[in-house]
């Protein structure tokens, strides 16, 4: 166990080491002068010895490959580089904005495996009525809209036409709710899906049709017999929409100015502040990949039969 | 109209029924925003600024923007850009990716091993942050948004193509060609690679619905397509500002995304229950079936039922 864990953790170092470089890759062979890229069109004004200079230090002048090294190297010592647009380091600027964003994720994901399971349930409990049909196809639309535009949608609904959550920016749960809300039902319809097909499949099994033989009680077959066992695609198809979730992050902030992570990435995008967008791909890398472990070992929860080694 | 024709008996028909709704509407959508010139009331770019901000009428069916220029107009001119480069988006991704598993499944155990460590490595990145990254590195603009895209979802069709070919050419029919004495080059490319088109036509049809996404996408948070061309996502980030006068503004290029997504998906699951029917009635291409998989689960000696 204790061997598989340090397997897996040293697999993903080497992944998020080969993602950086991929990403440092891109960024330098974007057109454009690398050091306009770093510093600000400003330095344009400098006489040309200065900026020379200003590129040695930079570490510019030097060969793609090496200035990739000493990157990573970098990163490997806790040092993520500056923000070009605030001055401060980027590990700093990192730190201010990931509980928001962890908050949101946290309560959107909430949301959706609430929301997902009970649909979910409630569509294979009612499999050969009429209730399944108009679940299903509302499922299907839910997982249709684009997350910005039930953002909007919410927001017009609930802030401005009820005025009952206020539209904008961060702070305490009233702000989280919209947000949370409208990542949630994104992420809760393919839940809903998943947890369907993986009851009614799971309904079929033999031993289930035992315990119904035993005469128990309805619910009871459904949930402890049958849920159960359903569980395990479930939590799978919460940790890939989890990945997803995090890229749907950057329309819900930019909706609702949510002050998470992906305001920040955009915010840094558009100030082509490159340091900046190295360090967001770095945290949510780190983030997906301990996502996945942690799915991977509630499995052992799950299922006693998955053993690891 | 033709019905679909009842079953056929000797031949299968196998696409669902909401196959053909996603197909439909599909099709609808892209044959409307072909006619755009011929369904619009003005040009898409045409300010009025007498007309600003006006609600739905029997002239402006979708009311006007902050400039006074149709919304209906802009919808479908929106679409004709969208739709059209997500298409080229998504073929272009699935034919570097294509290419790229092709060579990681045909290749010597080392390149493959470090190809796939690099399509790993990418795909641990949500491909919508890969996106964002990739268009920084660009600029803004529609172009740069499609080439990111494309990038982005690459790596997913390199696994997947990859994965097929491993399967595939340890089947009978496979060793029968390389035993009637057929150069490998052929064996690949006529006999194992044609086994991979399914799963790439599925994956496409999907990935459809996520590129128009984030193309608008793209484009509400200023990265895509450059005004004054219309753009659903542009449109939507304008509606935003105008929420409490004009709401009506957001309705049209959300419908409209929703709409291309939900067409997308649709056909993509009929597509892939299709060809899973094919598969388990003895097809070619041996397929796994739509249940997840745990992660890892393939990688020998990692898992071991206790």
């Amino acid at each position: 166990m204790v061997a598989y864990l340090l397997a897996r953790l040293g697999g993903g170092a080497v992944s998020v080491a080969l993602l950086l470089v991929v990403v440092h890759g891109l960024v330098a062979a974007a057109p454009g002068d690398p050091l306009v890229a770093l510093l600000g069109p400003g330095i344009l004004g400098l006489p040309e010895a200065q900026r020379e200079r200003m590129r040695i230090e930079a570490g510019l002048d030097r060969p793609w490959p090496q200035q990739a090294a000493a990157y990573l190297g970098a990163v490997l010592r806790g040092d993520l580089g500056t923000s070009r647009r605030s001055g401060r380091p980027v590990a700093d600027e990192l730190r201010g904005r990931l509980p928001a964003t962890v908050a949101l994720a946290a309560a959107a994901l909430t949301l959706a495996l609430a929301l997902g399971l009970i649909v979910g349930v409630a569509a294979a409990a009612f499999a050969r009525s009429w209730l399944d049909p108009l679940l299903t196809g509302a499922l299907l639309l839910g997982a249709a809209v684009p997350v910005y535009w039930t953002g909007l949608l919410l927001l017009y609904a609930f802030s401005l036409a009820l005025g009952w959550l206020p539209a904008s920016g961060g702070g305490g749960w009233r702000h989280l709710l919209l947000p949370a809300l409208s990542l949630g039902l994104a992420s809760a319809a393919p839940l809903a899906r998943v947890t369907r097909a993986a009851l009614l499949d799971a309904l079929a099994a033999p031993h289930v049709v035992a315990a119904r033989a035993r005469g128990l009680s309805r619910p009871s077959v459904l949930l402890r017999h049958g849920l159960r066992n359903a569980l395990a695609p479930v939590v799978t198809v919460a940790a890939i929409d989890l990945g997803r979730m995090l890229g749907g992050v950057v329309f819900v902030e930019a909706v609702f100015g949510w002050p998470g992570l992906g305001h920040l990435a955009v915010d840094a995008i558009l100030a082509r502040d490159l340091a900046l967008v190295q360090g967001v791909v770095l945290v949510t890398a780190v983030a997906v990949l301990a996502l996945g472990l942690l799915v991977d070992l509630t499995y052992l929860r799950l299922d006693p039969r998955v053993r690891y080694r | 109209m033709t019905g679909a024709p009842a079953a056929r008996p000797g031949r299968r028909r196998r696409l669902h029924p909401s196959g053909v709704v996603g197909a439909t509407l599909l099709a609808v959508l892209l044959v409307a925003t072909l006619l755009a010139p011929w369904l619009s009331p003005r040009g898409p770019t045409e300010v009025d600024l007498r007309r600003r901000l006006q609600p739905p009428s029997w002239n402006e069916p979708l009311g006007t923007d902050e400039l006074g220029r149709s919304t209906l107009a802009r919808a479908l001119h929106a679409g004709r850009v969208s739709l059209w480069v997500a298409v080229v988006t998504v073929l272009a991704a699935a034919a570097a990716g294509g290419a790229l598993g092709l060579l990681a499944g045909a290749a010597p155990g080392r390149l493959d091993g470090l190809l796939m460590r690099l399509v790993d490595a990418l795909l641990i990145c949500p491909p919508l942050l890969l996106a964002l990254v990739i268009v920084g590195a660009l600029g803004p603009g529609l172009w740069p948004a499609a080439i990111a895209l494309a990038v982005a979802e690459t790596p997913v069709f390199a696994r997947l193509v990859r994965s097929v070919i491993l399967t595939t050419r340890e089947l009978p029919y496979v060793e029968a060609a390389v035993a009637s004495g057929a150069r490998p080059r052929r064996v690949l490319l006529r006999h194992v690679l044609p086994a991979a088109t399914g799963v790439v036509v599925v994956q496409a049809t999907v990935t459809m619905g996520f590129v128009v996404v984030a193309l608008a996408g793209l484009g509400f948070l200023g990265l895509g397509v450059q005004p004054p061309t219309a753009d659903w996502g542009d449109m939507l980030a304008r509606a935003r500002h105008h929420l409490p006068a004009a709401p009506w503004l957001m309705l049209a290029p959300g419908a409209a995304i929703t709409a291309a997504v939900l067409g997308a998906n649709l056909l993509g699951d009929a597509l892939r229950d299709a060809l899973a029917d094919r598969a388990g009635a003895g097809g070619g291409a041996r397929l796994a079936r739509r249940a997840p998989v745990a992660r890892g689960a393939g990688v020998p000696g990692h898992r071991r039922p206790g």
